[in-house]
């Protein structure tokens, strides 16, 4: 293996969790997250020779991988194997990281039903950034970001509760 | 839950592990690549195309001579040039889709939708302009000496109605058949192997517009 594929996968193992949330978030089949995931590791590679260091590596990577992720399209007829929830509602568990885990996943859940900008809105929202960032990862104005980012707050919050779970 | 609450949760979630192979760095499955896949299988199929319409004439079973060859060979230089116009779209097109993205997300949609857009058109432009030309071939290479006949018929319009009115109706309706038939499989393969990408591009589009 060449050196700078070797700096470049650490690179990766050391962000991996914007590779995971973004792959779950976009996608619910396990099997369709690790393509995704395969994709954008491919699309950053492939974009790492431009990098140059101008911004954060991870500020590169989120518009890379969005990028990559708004025009990445799942084969139609995939098993259904997304995680179960609806199974076990009413239980909490006493456990507190599985606890986390279980509303997290409700969160997810409740993700699919969104399209593909406001999956992007509601990331970038999670991951700290300002309406500005938002705006000009996507290339929107700051005030069509703000917009749009509160019509997908409601509409978030609306599918948990029609879900059944209290937010 | 609120969003702040969920936004912590978000911030210390558990990881899975993740395995960042490194065969991951040389395959895509994008939809830029599936484009780009797209035009080579194109390309392979028109190449073929071409030697099989240069090789026909030189088969025994379809030898042409005289003004009948030099017409044929025009048309398939008019076939090759029309060929060459829109894969040179489709050349540029993928030389684009190659970069580095360094656009931000709106603006690279935008872009590739445009582009491929733009090609696409090209390439159902060159198929309706090159219909008439590829029935020309085929009457060449199947009428062999009779299509001089053909011709001759057609050039006395009138007379020919007067004497053979059902000469006339059989090519009118077996020409308008074949140019609709053509027309929808032309029509169906650009869908087929284009349009629903261009379809999740606009799709996709349009949420940003909304």
């Amino acid at each position: 293996m060449k050196a700078t594929e070797k700096e470049f996968l650490d690179l990766m193992q050391k962000h991996k969790g914007i590779l995971y949330k973004i792959s779950r978030m976009y996608f619910d089949h396990t099997e369709d997250q690790q393509d995704l995931i395969q994709e954008m590791t491919f699309q950053l590679w492939k974009s790492y020779q431009n990098f140059k260091g101008d911004s954060q590596f991870s500020t590169w990577m989120y518009r890379v991988c969005l990028n990559t992720a708004l025009t990445f399209f799942k084969k139609d007829d995939k098993k259904q194997d997304k995680y179960e929830l609806h199974e076990n509602y009413d239980r909490i568990d006493t456990d507190d990281s599985a606890f986390k885990e279980e509303q997290l996943k409700y969160f997810y859940d409740a993700v699919q039903e969104l399209n593909k900008v406001e999956k992007a809105l509601i990331f970038l929202f999670l991951e700290g950034m300002n309406h500005k960032d938002i705006a000009e990862n996507l290339g929107i104005s700051e005030v069509n970001a703000r917009v749009k980012l509160n019509r997908t707050k409601e509409k978030l919050q609306t599918i948990i509760k029609k879900n059944g779970y209290e937010f | 839950m609120n969003f702040d609450e969920l936004q912590k949760k978000w911030d210390n979630q558990p990881e899975k592990d993740i395995n960042i192979k490194a065969e991951y760095l040389t395959k895509s499955k994008s939809l830029a690549e599936k484009i780009i896949k797209s035009f080579k299988r194109e390309a392979i199929f028109w190449i073929v195309s071409i030697v099989f319409i240069l090789i026909v004439p030189l088969m025994e079973s379809s030898q042409i001579y005289g003004v009948l060859s030099l017409i044929y060979y025009f048309l398939v230089c008019q076939f090759i040039v029309f060929g060459l116009y829109y894969y040179r779209r489709f050349y540029t097109i993928s030389k684009m889709i190659k970069q580095p993205n360094t656009f931000n997300s709106r603006e690279s949609i935008i872009k590739l939708y445009y582009e491929f857009h733009f090609a696409i058109e090209t390439y159902r432009s060159s198929i309706y302009i090159l219909l008439p030309t590829a029935i020309a071939l085929f009457v060449i290479t199947a009428g062999k000496d009779k299509t001089y006949d053909l011709v001759e018929k057609f050039y006395h319009f009138k007379e020919t109605f007067q004497t053979d009115p059902a000469f006339i109706y059989t090519v009118l309706i077996i020409g308008v058949v074949t140019i609709i038939g053509l027309i929808l499989l032309s029509e169906w393969i650009i869908k087929k192997f284009y349009g629903r990408y261009l379809k999740q591009l606009k799709e996709l589009m349009d949420e940003f517009e909304d």
